[in-house]
């Protein structure tokens, strides 16, 4: 099995190599066989696929035939594993990922190619440089990262097994909807690059790749909230996000493509920020490379990481080559990129989305300069320093708000200039429904639990906290009532209710609706954030029937037992749950022994309604009392974070949807022949 | 977000009958709150300095949010911690007393100063600078020549008609 693995990892290269090479040389030659030459690349291309999907497929067989001559096998798997836990051998090392990574990059290379016939030229140059980033992963996996190294000396009888946190339902599907998301970037850069390097004329290519971009950004949005609520449910500390280097990681390239997203629109409409969009795309897809190296090469600490290895010093080089190959077409064809209107007021929607790309490049930095600076602090003064929550909250929270005050303001400005009376009736409604939101918030007992009652002026946790959700109230109020807004026009014309016609008016822009109700899963996912200021804690102690007191609840100790899987032993706390002296639930917390690798988990219970969560945790025994220690949080809005990504992917599904046939008004018979242009026109667009 | 744990102690208020009571009961009463107070005082500080230091297990976790299985840091820490709020040291003191045991990887966040106030500074540089260069892109684009429209409107026919209604198809999205 191993040597099958091996060859065919060495076909893909050969394969993919090829399709580099030939079909370089068939787009860059003159002679009649060129175009049969690209064939041949685009063919071989498609085969890499085939390759690296036998390659993937013998390591998944191997896992699950428990071969530990296979050095990967060993360290990552063992018999007594759940058969989904081996499919997800597959990414849960570093040679395994890897060659997820090129099985995932092979498909969308797989898919671009068979297209192609939307635009040969454009997907031919696209194909080569996604065969370009193929032969980079392909040289890793043979010669620096190899999945199928063989064991020397004696094997094993049984293997290492999986490491108990990646063992959880969600690790099966949250590293291949990252890696989705990772991965999938490399086609929008594909195609900026081919656009630029053969000067495509217009922005079709755009058009193209909007789909891509849009699924791939859908994919990466997935990847990093399931992330959260695996880390939620599984590493037992109350928390989703700890500002660990991997987790920084993955949300870099999120904050670009999500600017990308957006600026992109300028491009589309107006011709404007060609350089910009370009540069975006291009810095996405190398912070994919980067987090890739960060994740791998040891420079950072980080609990998630991968073993260190020497691979960082390859992405290193492709990191340089990728940054060098991009100067060298920018600065060849920099004057195709030459914009075509210009900016012609600061209130306009042009400026929000300028103000936007700022925000969230402002928020890459900042995520990207926290990560870096131990490396940075060591370089300089000899010594590591730790940057933590503490800086990250410090300093992205500003970010954020301002984020979403922009996420309110823009959608409703129009295209070139907004004038103040459209600003005045636009926001008016919905400022003084944040304000009263506010209000009552502030004026409300603090009886009614958390977020009521809440006093800004105490911590500025809740001051950002009361902004948080006046803000996600002004955005929600604004998208609302651009919907409501668009309805009745549509309402006027067909005759249609409200509700249809609002249906109607989604279905004719997928794209501007789809992405309004993405906004409204933003301020969902922000109301559950803003709820973390309120977090409390407790820890106790707790024999039979000793109690635990937390909010409005009462834990009662009712028993502890032990429960034997094939996989580990587990110690139960089984805890009863009150609240107005009503029993309302029982939890078991566990704490797991895994003898295959001789580590300990905890696994918390979580209680979770809208209003909060109630997070138990079986911290163990006291070594000198004996007694158990359980530890629990009460975490309010936690549910409200899922629930927005839950509307977040349905607005980016929304949003991919076609657009229906525009509906044609009826046609004035007195209307003349010819129409006269007026100056200035003014009206809220896309 | 950050997280701001709070005590689960809470005061009675003072009820009218309080009034009726000798004034030794009242004493007791406000020496009682007082001490309550000061207890729930203490555990705060403990919970805002136990989340500026990080567990050093090698976790990366603040150090009240470390919850390894037996790990050999969190006791010890959470203990010199608890010890050093109740003797009433300050909090610089208390960060001293940390990083001069653990070395300055233990501060969860670089101190503001020295070098290390670069780490602070550096975003909101970034900040400046971004907004400089959008006023610059602004200015610049503004510089640019526009077609100037006539005074009286001029009647569009054919292909331009069809280009204009494009536009507004695209800037308006109907």
């Amino acid at each position: 099995m191993a040597e099958l693995g091996s060859f065919v990892l060495l076909l893909a290269l050969a394969l993919s190599g090829y399709s580099f090479l030939a079909g370089l040389a068939a787009l860059t030659i003159k002679h009649p066989g060129a175009e049969r030459l690209g064939e041949t690349a685009r063919r071989a291309g498609i085969a890499s696929f085939g390759a690296v999907f036998l390659g993937a497929l013998v390591l998944v067989a191997s896992a699950f035939r428990n071969d530990f001559s296979i050095a990967y096998i060993l360290h990552h798997s063992n018999r007594d594993l759940p058969w989904p836990y081996k499919f997800a051998t597959l990414w849960s090392g570093q040679e395994g990922s890897l060659l997820f990574w090129s099985l995932l990059l092979s498909t969308y290379g797989l898919v671009l190619r068979l297209r192609h016939k939307t635009d040969e030229r454009l997907f031919a140059h696209a194909s080569v440089i996604i065969a370009a980033v193929q032969v980079f992963f392909f040289l890793l996996l043979n010669f620096a990262a190899k999945p199928f190294a063989l064991m020397e000396g004696t094997i094993p009888a049984d293997g290492n097994g999986l490491t108990p946190l990646l063992q959880y339902p969600e690790m099966v599907i949250h590293p291949p909807m990252l890696y989705l998301g990772y991965v999938g970037f490399t086609v929008p850069f594909a195609f900026a690059l081919a656009a630029l390097a053969m000067k495509y004329p217009g922005e079709k290519w755009i058009h193209i790749t909007r789909r891509w971009t849009m699924v791939t950004w859908g994919f990466l949005t997935c990847g990093v909230f399931l992330g959260m609520h695996w880390a939620y449910n599984v590493l037992g500390w109350g928390g989703y996000w700890g500002w660990d280097p991997v987790e920084n990681a993955s949300v870099m390239p999120w904050f670009t493509g999500t600017a990308f997203l957006h600026s992109v629109m300028m491009q589309e409409k107006r011709g404007m920020l060609k350089t910009w969009n370009m540069w975006l795309i291009f810095s996405t897809f190398m912070l994919a490379i980067f987090g890739t190296f960060l994740t791998r090469s040891g420079v950072v600490n980080s609990v998630h990481a991968f073993a260190q290895s020497s691979i960082g010093d390859w992405f290193v080089t492709f990191l340089a080559i990728i940054l060098a190959t991009c100067i060298y077409f920018y600065w060849k064809n920099r004057s195709h990129l030459r914009g075509e209107h210009r900016l012609e007021s600061l209130i306009s929607r042009e400026s929000s989305f300028l103000f936007n790309n700022l925000l969230l490049l402002l928020a890459c930095f900042t995520v990207l300069w926290g990560t870096l600076f131990p490396v940075l602090s060591e370089w300089i003064q000899g010594h590591k320093v730790t940057v933590g929550p503490p800086f990250f909250n410090k300093v992205s929270i500003p970010v954020a708000l301002l984020l979403l005050l922009l996420t309110a303001v823009g959608p409703l400005l129009a295209w070139r200039k907004t004038s103040f009376e459209s600003l005045k009736r636009n926001f008016l409604w919905p400022s003084v429904g944040a304000v009263v939101v506010g209000t009552l918030l502030i004026a409300t007992p603090p009886a009614w639990g958390d977020p009521f009652g809440l006093r800004p002026w105490h911590d500025v946790s809740y001051f950002y906290s009361l902004m948080a959700i006046m803000l996600s109230v002004l955005v929600a109020l604004t998208v609302i009532s651009e919907f409501v807004r668009g309805g009745r026009v549509i309402s006027g014309h067909t005759g249609q209710g409200l509700a249809a016609s609002m249906l109607h008016l989604a279905h004719r822009n997928t794209r501007r609706y789809g992405g309004y109700v993405v906004h409204l899963g933003v301020i969902i996912v922000f109301i559950g954030f803003a709820g973390s200021a309120f977090n409390r804690e407790a820890e106790k102690e707790m024999s039979y029937g000793d109690k635990l007191e937390i909010g409005s609840y009462n834990i009662v100790g009712r028993s502890y037992t032990q429960e034997e899987k094939p996989n580990y032993s587990a110690d139960l706390a089984i805890l009863q749950v009150f609240k107005g002296g009503k029993q309302i639930d029982t939890l078991y917390p566990e704490s797991r022994f895994y003898p295959a690798s001789g580590e300990q988990q905890h696994m918390p219970a979580v209680r979770s309604t809208l209003k909060e969560d109630l997070y138990l945790v079986y911290e163990g025994q006291n070594p000198d009392t004996g007694r158990p220690i359980i530890k629990a949080h009460l975490n309010p809005l936690v549910s409200w974070i899922w629930v927005g990504v839950l509307v977040m992917v349905f607005g980016t599904i929304a949003a991919l949807v076609p657009n229906a046939a525009p509906v044609r008004a009826p046609v004035r018979r007195s209307m003349p022949a010819d129409v006269r242009v007026r100056p200035a026109p003014v009206g809220a667009g896309d | 977000m950050q997280s701001h744990n709070q005590s689960e102690s809470g005061v009675p208020p003072f009820s009218p009958v309080l009034r009726e009571v000798g004034s030794l009961r009242i004493l007791g009463v406000v020496l009682l709150s007082t001490f309550l107070f000061l207890a729930a005082g203490d555990d705060a500080r403990v919970d805002r300095l136990g989340h500026q230091v990080i567990c050093m297990c090698g976790c990366n976790q603040v150090l009240l949010e470390c919850n390894h299985l037996g790990c050999p840091y969190l006791s010890r820490m959470k203990q010199e911690l608890t010890a050093a709020v109740d003797r009433g040291d300050s909090d610089t003191a208390i960060t001293q007393f940390f990083v001069q045991t653990y070395g300055t990887l233990v501060l969860a966040a670089p101190p503001n100063r020295g070098f290390n106030r670069i780490a602070w500074l550096m975003p909101y540089l970034a900040l400046l600078v971004g907004i400089t260069l959008v006023v610059f892109m602004v200015w610049i684009w503004r510089k640019r020549p526009v077609r100037v429209h006539a005074s009286v409107p001029t009647p569009v026919r054919g292909e331009e008609l069809t280009r204009f209604r494009e536009q507004v198809r695209k800037e308006t999205g109907l």
